[in-house]
């Protein structure tokens, strides 16, 4: 029998400095009230601290140890924190006592890394005397592994994934579970008998063989036996290294996956480094992508500036040619006819109309040729050819440099990549600010990616491992069975020929023992068997105490001892909900505890939460056949007191409350006590 | 060869306003800066060479001569290069006067709008 006796907890989560938890001597129920935050749970992990070394939550995630450092004590300084269980086991008082504290020399501590492993000790109270380390592991393999540990301290997480677990035959989570019922249930000393008596079956088989060597008649066929045991006894310590190794792997993979689980947390800093770093890296590229086009685009950012104030000269440039030319023309048309007055005025004979010319007429044209001539020379100006050239030159140059609007083209661009280029630099410093954040993180975290990656990778080689280990036990059984049945055919051989004597004793002692192993094989499967059915029984029993449906008839238990609603008969409930999840899961413990040989104490913390108000009643009703001693951790609204006090009132043997000091701070107040 | 520079002061800031603008060569700098000098309608009253930082081949792709024809018809310009060579310091010290005003100015600012 296990008995708590007192928690004492320093400078823990939200208990600064020295609270104590004391439970009566007489066991009962023990009401601990609080609200959320308070530091219900906290009450809880403290006890997974002081005997496992490290804190889960609901059964999975490892909480980082400094996290439970109390925030008042650090800020004065205090970095470290010490849990004390008192317990009676088997009559005798026992103090175990965990700390965590920093290592010698820092002052300060940032991570885990700066913390020594927590510190063990454990001290009969009555005798003084300390445990030394191996008998103190001993001594709380005894009391309660962490494989059991959930049928004793759990909460209403624990109680809906276990239960999922217990499912699903073929998860390993489930073949943890059932081993766990399995150790409080007693199996592993009925297993112990079966070694024993393997052990007796060899001196025997080896007592049988000289036996058979002394007589000529069976001389060979016990040398045959010789070699036939031999080979199964190789084959058997195969399988037994085989199994050895694959309990090691399965340990060991289950040590790795723990602290990788441990680590999640930490495995999100990474990743999120990566995606910071990624992200970075983008906008990085993008902006180099973008400031390389932008430069290319500023070669010809000079145009921008100058096209249009050039534009505006060749509409003034073109115009010009435009006059130049048609003044031009006009020029020539009128030297034409110059030229066509002098001619008729030379040859003294009109070129028009090729008559020639009398003296009036040779006048008049004269004197019109004079006028055209000053025309040319007066009006017309002098038209200047090289300007022309000159200005046509002009203007297709500015054609040249503004063809098709690429100009306008390449402002746009510039204009488009500007704001790019701005936008992403403003990104890139708010990208900067997060992995700067991020990298602080992982700085202060306890573990580094390098060394994460090598957990995750020796998880991959131990799973690998693991399914070859199983491949080679699987073919080393074939083997064994074969070697048995030789065993077997040479054994009928020898009963035929063997008529009396020593070799006759031996045979039948032999005979005996293997039939003796037979019965204790059988009578472990008719155990386990018996234990099911009982603890299907008294979790039926429970069950219907606790449902306030009428329809459901009891529990049905599986092989890994989950247990199935019936609604009659055979018929199997096929959805449940979380509550009865929860009923169901209570059932089970409540049962186990009935049929464990070493009971022990129940912690439930918030385990009310998803029952109605019907079923709460009558959990709370079956709450001390549960065990001997119950420890309730609820919030304000989870549970009515009144109710309590009405429907078990001798049960009641303490009320704690736990009173808010400040945000990150919390007291136990004794409230009452029968 | 005939070789144009930059005063060193000038010189100087042309190189800041090439990181601060984003431009890839001093060159498309001062050529962004004389064409500035030109929009803004800057005119030079004395010209001298200033240093031998670029070899006129290094101008190929801009007809500096017929561009200062036609910006400015009435200017008479003995030496269309020192002219050109002038009007880039004017460029580099107006648009450095404006970042000192403004020194969030970006070369979108200096362009016309889209």
């Amino acid at each position: 029998m296990l008995r708590f006796k007192k928690l004492v907890m320093e400078n823990f989560g939200p208990y600064k400095g020295i609270e104590i938890l004391d439970f009566p001597i007489d066991g009962g129920v023990v009401i601990v009230r609080g609200r959320n935050g308070r530091g219900k749970t906290s009450i809880l992990s403290a006890l997974r601290f002081v005997l496992f070394g490290y804190i889960k939550l609901n059964g999975k995630k490892t909480i980082p140890l400094i996290d439970y450092v109390n925030q008042i004590g650090a800020d004065d300084g205090i970095y470290s924190y010490k849990v004390s269980l008192d317990v009676e086991m088997d009559g005798e008082d026992y103090e175990i006592t965990r700390i965590y504290a920093p290592k010698s020399g820092i002052t300060r501590p940032m991570s885990e890394r700066d913390y020594s492993s927590p510190q063990l000790s454990i001290r009969n109270i009555l005798t003084g005397e300390v445990l030394t380390p191996p008998s103190s592991i001993q001594f709380l393999n005894q009391i309660m592994t962490e494989s059991v540990s959930r049928f004793y301290l759990f909460d209403g997480e624990l109680l809906k994934e276990y239960e999922s677990e217990l499912s699903e035959s073929e998860d390993e989570g489930a073949t943890q579970i059932r081993e766990g019922i399995e150790k409080i249930l007693g199996v592993p000393i009925l297993k112990n008998t079966k070694y024993h008596l393997d052990h007796c079956y060899h001196t025997q088989e080896s007592a049988y063989r000289q036996v058979l060597a002394a007589d000529k008649t069976t001389e060979d066929l016990g040398n045959a036996r010789g070699m036939a045991e031999k080979r199964r006894d190789e084959f058997q310590k195969d399988i037994d290294a085989l199994t050895k190794d694959f309990q090691e792997i399965e340990d060991e993979l289950r040590e790795k996956q723990s602290l990788f689980d441990k680590f999640a947390n930490d495995k999100e800093l990474f990743n999120e480094q990566t995606k910071c770093e990624n992200a970075l890296n983008q906008l990085t590229d993008r902006l180099k992508q973008n400031e390389e086009t932008h430069k290319s685009e500023l070669k010809n950012a000079w145009k921008g500036l100058l096209v249009p104030i050039l534009l505006q000269h060749l509409t003034k440039i073109d115009l010009e040619i435009n006059n130049t030319e048609s003044k031009l023309t006009e020029t020539q048309s009128r030297e034409k006819v110059i030229r066509e007055l002098q001619k008729s005025i030379d040859s003294n004979r009109c070129e028009f109309c090729k008559q020639p010319l009398d003296s009036e007429s040779y006048q008049k044209l004269s004197a019109l040729l004079l006028e055209k001539q000053n025309e040319v020379t007066g009006e017309m100006g002098e038209i200047d050819a090289e300007r022309l050239q000159h200005l046509k030159n002009q203007s297709s140059y500015i054609k040249s440099i503004n063809t098709d609007g690429n100009v306008r083209s390449m402002i746009t661009s510039i204009h488009k990549l500007t704001s790019e280029i701005t936008s992403l630099n403003k990104s890139i410093i708010l990208a900067k600010i997060n992995l700067s954040e991020a990298n602080d993180k992982v700085r202060a975290s306890s573990i580094s990616s390098k060394e994460l990656m090598q957990i995750s990778m020796d998880i991959a080689t131990l799973k690998s491992k693991k399914d070859k280990t199983k491949k080679g036990l699987d073919d080393a059984k074939i083997e064994l069975d074969n070697k048995i049945k030789i065993l077997k055919n040479i054994d009928e051989k020898l009963e035929e020929i063997t008529k009396s004597g020593d070799s006759k004793v031996a045979q039948r002692r032999l005979k005996f023992l293997e039939n003796f192993k037979n019965l204790v094989n059988t009578s472990i499967s008719c155990y386990q068997e018996e234990l099911r059915k009982q603890v299907q029984d008294d979790a039926t029993k429970l069950f219907l105490q606790l449902s306030s449906e009428k329809e459901y008839a009891g529990l049905k238990i599986n092989e890994n001892y989950g247990l199935d609603i019936l609604r009659d008969g055979e018929n199997k409930i096929p959805l449940r909900s979380s509550g009865y999840e929860h009923l169901v899961a209570f059932s089970l413990i409540g049962a186990l505890h009935m049929n464990a040989p070493m009971r022990g104490p129940l912690f439930m913390d918030t385990s009310f939460g998803r029952l109605d108000y019907n079923n709460s009643e009558n959990l709370i009703r079956i709450l001390p056949d549960l065990s001997k001693q119950v420890i309730i951790l609820v919030h304000d609204r989870e549970i009515d007191e009144e109710m309590v006090h009405r429907l078990i009132p001798s049960a009641i043997k303490a009320r704690y409350g736990i009173e808010r000091i400040s945000a990150r701070e919390s007291h136990l107040r004794l409230e009452g006590g029968k | 060869m005939v070789t144009i520079g930059l005063t060193p002061e000038v010189d100087e800031i042309n190189k800041r306003l090439m990181r601060k603008f984003g431009f890839d060569t001093e060159k498309d700098m001062a050529l962004f800066a004389f064409a500035y000098a030109i929009k803004e309608n800057i005119l030079c009253e004395t010209v001298t060479n200033k240093g031998t930082k670029w070899g006129t081949s290094s101008f190929e792709d801009i007809d500096y001569e017929k561009i200062l024809q036609i910006c400015y018809p009435d200017t008479k310009m003995d030496d269309p290069l020192l002219y050109f060579v002038e009007l880039m310091h004017a460029g580099i010290r107006q648009i450095n006067n404006l970042v000192s005003r403004e020194p969030d100015l970006m070369i979108s600012d200096l362009l016309p709008k889209e």
